[in-house]
């Protein structure tokens, strides 16, 4: 009886094993990878990658492109608008691209308006396709002809400024770790706000003036600020040194000094007097303030 | 029959049935979900490899990890089952906890109803739930964490009914310590068992006391050690990074903050200054609100009725009044940490309820057998017929309900992921490094190179052209940020060299070049 009893209990284990093996296997076979991949490989596309960019941003137009899927890949957009030779590409085709490059939701909330088409979109918002669609006027395709009248290039670009400030508004919940996607519109319209401002720069005094006249502490603020710092860190540097240093900015001085921080990090240059500020900052902050601050200081540090 | 051999049988015959059912479980699972691999969980994999000097030189990397910022129990073990049975073994804890998870389980739905054999309904009941083959077989601590927390409460419930002389009291204190080496929030368990243990069994808490502080005491000395002051939780300066929610929006915090376990400054700051009050724009209403919406979106509609059902009675009687308590003290670590801004996930609500759900299934099975009783009393059916009825209706609730997966797009797990780590493992030499942000890291690691971690917009420097990386990985859960970053523009000359996308997502393979030529 308890032979029997032994045999039940092992064969009990033994599927237990067999089970847990079935799991492993299944787990590593979903996982496996495939063998003999071409480097040609490259599913939605043409074999060559290379070839295919250079023919649509050579002969390309819009149409093409959008039936080639290209604004489902932000991704590739932004790598395809980055080493190209400008000059030698099809205007039209490289205001897609770089309309692609741009976060979907953004691009579709802009067009809700209906005041531009999506090619015009992909100019007003990258500095860089602006300046060679401009070049190419008047010649320009029929898709992009407006963008060569300065007057409705002008309101245009105000229109959107105040449409994108407007959209650093939108509030995003925290998701946790990095499954975000294009979820923060307001942040994707500060970035585009940067773009509109790049190489403009009357148009950033006057994207200055509206920022600087928004409520402090605000979402609309912080991210005016870091659109600001974006297309042009040293003009900001004085309004940002100053909230840095007001105890009356309250939150909006954690934003301006990260953001002076990472205008160091990336551009260098002296950070004596920013080190000053922040640390004169952290003595009279909130605790919560004293925190971010040092994360400030600390990337100020970094060599 | 002598009494050795009856209880010798008695375990066999209890044990076999049981074993049978986490087979079965365990089966099912495989059977009902795809593995994932989490970036945290692989990551998790390769820290314990390095700690145990199983990872190839190749694929290196140790020197930028801090072993000690993941609790190192998952850790460990998944770096030793991965490295016997490979990319498979990742999943093994997950799936062995969570078929094991049945008989903790089981035994406090003994306790609460009174009835016995309850293991096979209340694997069926599990099963209804999306959450629980999905957690089954993602590479990642949570089920285990599940699993440990059940089992110490079910041993100390178990104990207060035998002689004090055979009260493993001292071991459950050490076990109820080694969650916090599993889950940063198992930190919370060890004082509320304690808690619980003065409660009931008065002077004798002492022993559980002290069975937590031998596991806690070394692992606190040692992150202590590490950090230079004196600490307890190596996740404790994600508290004070909580703060900063109300400042900055989510995607540059995310990358100030950092994920994994490599240095960033953000982390560096922060650890000096220890945890700070919580900040968010949602109060403590809004928070319950949250909780209680996720948790009623995401299960069974008939087992929450159920488990209303369940909790009442066990409130009313004052027999299982203690482990209606000690059911609250499961609930409280996991209810305070969905509760924070940082807790809450958008994509996977349940990630930190976990203990909510499976309380709530304790609980429903027992307002089942109630539910059932009645039903037999009133309509003259017989009980079976009334517990499949009931059985029934939790399973056709649960296809209504949503699987995580469906919410979030999983690079590493998707078609276009696995192609793209396929291409990088095909058409790329060993030695070469790819580069990714951490959340696509898997595809870096999957295609088996060497990884590096792409800079955020708060990271200044450059890379050197002996360490730029020659190949990047970017993937839609991405979004354009890695290639936008300023330095990448500086530094870099990429060119797309293959792109896979399908219905969820893309991945892209980048190669470091010289620029895109146009040919005249």
């Amino acid at each position: 009886m308890i032979v029997k009893a032994r045999s039940q209990v092992f064969f009990s284990w033994l599927s237990l094993l067999l089970a847990l093996v079935f799991g492993v296997s299944k787990a590593s076979g979903a996982l496996a990878l495939n063998t003999n991949v071409p480097s040609s490989l490259g599913t939605d596309l043409p074999a060559n990658i290379q070839d295919a960019t250079e023919g649509w941003l050579r002969n390309g137009d819009a149409d093409s492109l959008s039936r080639s899927r290209i604004h489902t890949m932000t991704g590739l957009a932004a790598a395809w608008l980055r080493g190209v030779d400008l000059s030698k590409t099809n205007s039209e085709a490289l205001a897609e691209v770089s309309a692609s490059s741009n976060s979907q939701l953004l691009i579709s909330e802009l067009q809700v308006s209906q005041l531009y088409s999506r090619v015009e979109l992909g100019v007003l918002i990258s500095p860089a396709v602006l300046g060679r669609v401009r070049q190419l006027c008047p010649e320009s395709p029929v898709s992009l002809t407006r963008i060569c009248d300065d007057e409705w290039l002008r309101a245009s670009k105000q229109a959107l400024r105040t449409h994108l400030f407007d959209l650093t508004e939108t509030a995003v919940e925290f998701a946790a770790e990095v499954r975000l996607g294009d979820s923060d519109l307001g942040l994707e319209a500060a970035n585009a706000l940067c773009g509109l401002m790049s190489g403009d720069v009357a148009f950033y005094e006057e994207a200055y003036e509206r920022v600087t006249a928004s409520d402090l502490g605000t979402r609309q603020h912080s991210l005016g600020v870091m659109a600001l710092s974006c297309a042009y860190p040293e003009r900001s540097r004085s309004y940002l040194l100053d909230l840095v240093g007001s105890r009356i900015s309250g939150d909006a001085m954690v934003i301006a000094a990260l953001e002076l921080a990472r205008v160091y990090s990336h551009y260098g240059g002296d950070n004596l007097g920013l080190g000053t500020h922040i640390n004169s900052a952290i003595e009279w902050a909130t605790p919560q303030q004293a925190a971010a601050l040092s994360v400030a200081a600390q990337i100020l540090e970094v060599p | 029959m002598s009494s050795s051999s009856f209880y010798r049988k008695l375990w066999a015959s209890i044990h076999k049935r049981e074993i049978y059912i986490v087979a079965f479980l365990v089966a099912a699972i495989s059977i009902m979900s795809a593995p994932l691999l989490n970036p945290d969980g692989l990551e998790m994999a390769q820290v314990g490899q390095c700690i145990l000097g199983l990872l190839p030189i190749e694929l290196g990397g140790c020197d930028a990890w801090q072993p000690l910022y993941y609790p190192p129990a998952f850790p460990l073990l998944s770096g030793l089952l991965s490295w016997v049975f490979g990319v498979g073994g990742l999943f093994i804890l997950s799936l062995m906890a969570a078929g094991m998870l049945v008989r903790p389980l089981s035994r406090l739905v003994e306790g609460l109803s009174g009835h016995k054999n309850v293991t096979a309904v209340l694997a069926v009941t599990l099963l209804s739930i999306s959450s629980y083959s999905f957690y089954g077989m993602l590479a990642e601590p949570r089920m285990l964490f599940v699993f440990a927390l059940f089992s110490v409460w079910s041993m100390m419930l178990k104990s207060e009914g035998q002689r004090p002389s055979r009260q493993p009291l001292f071991a459950i204190g050490v076990l109820s310590a080694s969650l916090m080496l599993i889950r940063p929030e198992g930190i919370l368990v060890g004082p509320l068992l304690v808690c619980y243990a003065f409660w009931r069994l008065g002077r004798r808490g002492w022993r559980v006391a002290a069975g937590l502080l031998v596991v806690a005491l070394p692992w606190w000395g040692l992150l202590s050690a590490n950090s230079g002051r004196l600490t307890v939780s190596s996740r404790s300066w994600e508290l004070a990074g909580v703060s900063m929610l109300s400042y900055l929006p989510v995607r540059p915090l995310v990358q100030l903050w950092g994920v994994g376990a490599s240095e960033r400054p953000m982390r560096e700051a922060l650890s000096g200054l220890g945890p700070s009050q919580f900040s968010g724009e949602s109060g403590l209403f809004d928070s319950l609100l949250s909780v209680f919406s996720s948790l009623a979106g995401n299960l069974p509609a008939p087992l929450l009725v159920l488990a209303i059902i369940g909790i009442y009675l066990s409130l009313r009687s004052s027999d299982h009044r203690h482990i209606s308590v000690a059911m609250g003290l499961v609930v409280i670590p996991s209810f305070a940490l969905s509760m924070t801004p940082v807790g809450r996930d958008v994509a996977m609500p349940l990630n930190n309820l976990l203990p909510v759900v499976f309380v709530l299934v304790v609980y429903g099975v027992v307002g089942m057998y109630w539910l059932s009783t009645v039903i037999r009393r009133r309509m003259q059916v017989s009980n079976r017929a009334a517990q499949l009825t009931l059985l029934s209706s939790i399973i056709v609730g649960g296809l209504f309900t949503p699987y995580p997966n469906s919410q979030l797009y999983w690079p590493q797990s998707s078609e276009s992921g696995l192609m793209a780590a396929s291409w990088i493992n095909e058409n790329t030499d060993q030695s070469e490094t790819v580069a990714s942000t951490f959340a696509t890291s898997p595809i870096a690691h999957l295609s088996q190179r060497p990884w590096r971690a792409l800079p955020s917009r708060w990271d200044g420097g450059s890379w050197s052209s002996e360490e730029a990386p020659s190949w990047f990985v970017v993937s839609a859960v991405d979004g354009t940020w890695p290639i936008n970053s300023p330095m990448f523009r500086r530094e870099m000359n990429i060119e797309p060299r293959a792109i896979f996308s399908d219905d969820d997502g893309w991945a892209l393979v980048l190669e470091r070049t010289a620029s895109i030529s146009i040919r005249p």
